[in-house]
């Protein structure tokens, strides 16, 4: 996970207890900071995208 | 993030300069730069902030007026020179990233100085590989955004805005912003937004779900408009609090100080000008007094002058005194004896010559004594009236001067009462203003309380929906996929909103633990306070040992204080590992403060890169012992002045 977000959200994601929620949520965390700014590029899919993975894992 | 090191070409006075600083490490964290007021410090520190978000934020009034290249490079240059700075870095994972931004400057046909626009270049190692960073600004603003550029680039001469410019919403953004709460805000409405789009572009809904989603996204856009209005009403509420907050320092700092001090000052000004009055009525009666006396002397001055005359005259020719007293008679006619020695006698009436002789002399006896007092008399009249000039001329410089001291009171005591009036004109302004925020912000407080119950009945009615809407999905197994989706939605949704409000709490409740902390600690007396404390709207209040606010009483070297250790807090607290530099942070302060803050500040800075520009009178003896083991590199600004301009070079101590 990038060191570059805050910590405190990193050690709340890694102590969620069930495993697909915190992959899902560390990968949608990433998503977000590498591309916070408003309408860079279309979210939806991928966070379909990221969804779509965890449900078939 | 840290800088390894700077170069500067043509930028201002610095045309060639290239530094290294301290690479933090367990001991060693600081880099120095000392120089002298006006030598360059704060341009170099304009460098990194121009190289970074292509502005100069703390520049002077000559500066102001210069280009921001070096006027003698453009010259050497037929007046087509560049100016650079290039910052290297390294991110966390001790990779590469070079940061540079360069500007051409010219000249035009008519020798006017222009400019192309600036350009920023940025290399980073990405798989081992140094790549040109496509959009370096965007990246840029992800590593180092310019909003919290001021909580780790900062003016120590101007700490003092933080609490006077910046109001404690724009601090909240910035704490939120440090701390990546707005990270987890986004998820939040990406999560709720993908929740609700997997229904909506379903075209197989049964009828039920479909009117259900169709609930759900009318109350979820009546919740967002809600969340928009208190958002805003918010923002009235704090600007609101803001200017009582400000009428209040108003009316605490002057006219009802002002106030107080003028109807004390009016008060004594009357009794003075009373005590005057008094003295000078006084005066006039005792004169006039003296005068009542004195009238008729002066009136009778010219007929006694005569008599004095006539009584003088009368001495001269001996008529007064008598030669013969009327005793000495008396005398020679017991003794029946004559003035010659002979024997009185009836019969040749020497006796009776002498007896009348007696009788004449008791005449003139008495006469001349008579006149001889008066002559007196005469003489002290004489001596009272002579004096009088002397009284009259005493009463008119008395009378005078204390006419002209009443005068001068009267005089204050009319400014007073003048100046009274338009404190309490401003004071009845104020009270006014008081009156209509102190009824605005009742009025938003009700709207924000209306706002949150129908925020609340929003996302009740919207969870209970949602769960009517799972449990119609339920029903069709087609729609398991569909149910599992928004599943994952609805439960990370959940733990994203608890993480969110658990930073937020926390990361108030540390940065107040840290700065009331490092504020005890640094303050050089602490026993005037009580408590420091950040209100959830992130509104700073020091609490005085009496228990009243202190903010805007604390003195320049307080605030001064309040503002390193918020700062130190806030960096501190927040996710992002930035280098701390800081132009004149001992400025305001005095010499024990200085030597404490020197001793502590770098625990408050543990494992930070600080970068310290400061002048020789911050910088001195004790200071440099107290830092000493935690400064890695030492510099000093040396500059030389030409015709053309000044040239500045940095030089390793």
């Amino acid at each position: 996970m990038d060191t570059e977000i805050n910590q405190k959200i990193i050690g709340k994601i890694e102590k969620i207890k069930e495993k697909k929620i915190r992959e899902f949520l560390k990968e949608i965390v990433c998503l977000e900071f590498q591309n916070s700014e408003e309408g860079r590029w279309p979210f939806r899919e991928e966070y379909e995208k990221r969804i779509n993975k965890f449900l078939d894992d | 993030m840290i800088i390894e090191s700077i170069k500067l070409t043509n930028f201002r006075q610095y045309q060639d300069v290239d530094i290294m600083f301290t690479k933090p490490d367990k001991n060693k964290s600081f880099t120095i730069i000392q120089a002298p007021n006006g030598v360059g410090k704060s341009n170099f520190f304009n460098a990194i902030i121009w190289c970074l978000y292509d502005k100069e934020i703390y520049l002077t009034k000559e500066d102001k007026r210069l280009p921001l290249i070096n006027t003698i490079a453009l010259k050497e240059n037929d007046g087509n020179s560049e100016v650079k700075v290039e910052i290297k870095m390294r991110d966390e994972k001790d990779r590469p990233v070079f940061i540079s931004r360069e500007q051409n400057f010219y000249y035009d046909q008519e020798r006017k100085i222009k400019k192309a626009p600036s350009k920023l270049k940025m290399v980073r190692e990405i798989n081992k590989n140094m790549i040109v960073v496509s959009e370096p600004e965007y990246i840029l603003s992800q590593l180092m955004p310019e909003t919290i550029k001021e909580y780790f680039f900062f003016d120590g001469e101007r700490l003092d805005n933080y609490f006077k410019k910046e109001g404690a919403e724009s601090i909240k953004n910035a704490v939120f912003k440090i701390s990546q709460i707005d990270l987890l805000d986004k998820i939040i409405i990406h999560l709720s937004e993908k929740r609700q789009s997997f229904v909506r572009e379903n075209k197989n809904l049964t009828p039920v779900a479909d009117k259900i989603r169709q609930e759900i996204e009318s109350a979820s856009k009546a919740l967002e408009t809600s969340k928009q209005d208190l958002d805003e009403k918010n923002r009235f509420l704090v600007e609101g609090k803001k200017n009582i907050k400000e009428i209040l320092e108003k009316i605490r700092k002057n006219p009802i100080k002002n106030a107080k001090d003028l109807k004390e000052q009016r008060i004594n000004l009357e009794e003075e000008v009373k005590e005057y009055e008094d003295k000078i009525k006084e005066l006039e009666l005792d004169f006039e007094e003296s005068l009542v006396n004195l009238a008729p002397k002066i009136l009778i001055h010219n007929a006694i002058e005569n008599t004095k005359e006539i009584i003088e005259e009368k001495e001269k020719r001996k008529e007064i005194p008598p030669g013969i007293t009327d005793k000495y008679i008396r005398k020679l006619l017991e003794k029946k004896e004559c003035i010659c020695g002979r024997i009185l006698s009836n019969k040749d009436g020497s006796e009776d010559n002498l007896k009348e002789l007696l009788n004449r002399y008791k005449n003139l006896s008495d006469l001349g004594s008579i006149l001889l007092n008066i002559k007196t008399d005469i003489e002290i009249i004489f001596r009272e009236n002579s004096k009088f000039k002397e009284t009259y001329l005493n009463y008119e410089k008395t009378l005078r001067e204390l006419e002209k001291k009443r005068e001068e009171k009267s005089k204050l005591l009319k400014k007073t009462i003048e100046k009274l009036s338009l404190s309490d004109e401003s004071f009845a302004k104020y009270e006014g203003d008081l009156e209509s925020f102190n009824t605005e912000i009742e009025n938003i407080n009700m709207k924000i309380g209306e706002l949150k119950a129908s925020i609340v009945n929003s996302e009740q009615f919207i969870k209970s929906r949602n769960e009517a809407l799972d449990d119609e999905l339920k029903k069709e197994k087609k729609f398991n996929l569909l149910r599992r989706k928004r599943d994952l939605c609805a439960q990370t949704l959940e733990i994203a909103e608890r993480m969110k409000k658990e930073i937020m709490e926390e990361t108030k409740e540390e940065i107040e633990k840290r700065t009331k902390e490092q504020f005890f600690q640094l303050i050089w007396n602490p026993s005037a306070f009580k408590d420091v404390k950040i209100d959830e709207d992130y509104t700073l209040s020091v609490i005085h040992a009496s228990g009243l606010e202190a903010l805007g009483s604390l003195s320049a070297g307080q605030r001064q204080v309040l503002a390193l250790s918020f700062i130190s807090a806030i960096n501190g607290v927040s996710g992002f590992n930035l280098p701390i530099i800081v132009d004149t942070p001992l400025g305001r302060i005095s010499k024990d403060t200085r030597s404490n803050i020197a001793q502590k500040l770098p625990n408050f800075l543990k494992n930070k890169q600080v970068v310290m520009l400061v002048t020789d009178e911050e910088y001195t003896t004790d200071v440099r012992k107290k830092l000493g083991s935690y400064v890695g590199k030492e510099y000093e600004i040396k500059l030389k002045e030409f015709k053309n301009g000044g040239i500045a070079k940095i030089i390793e101590k």
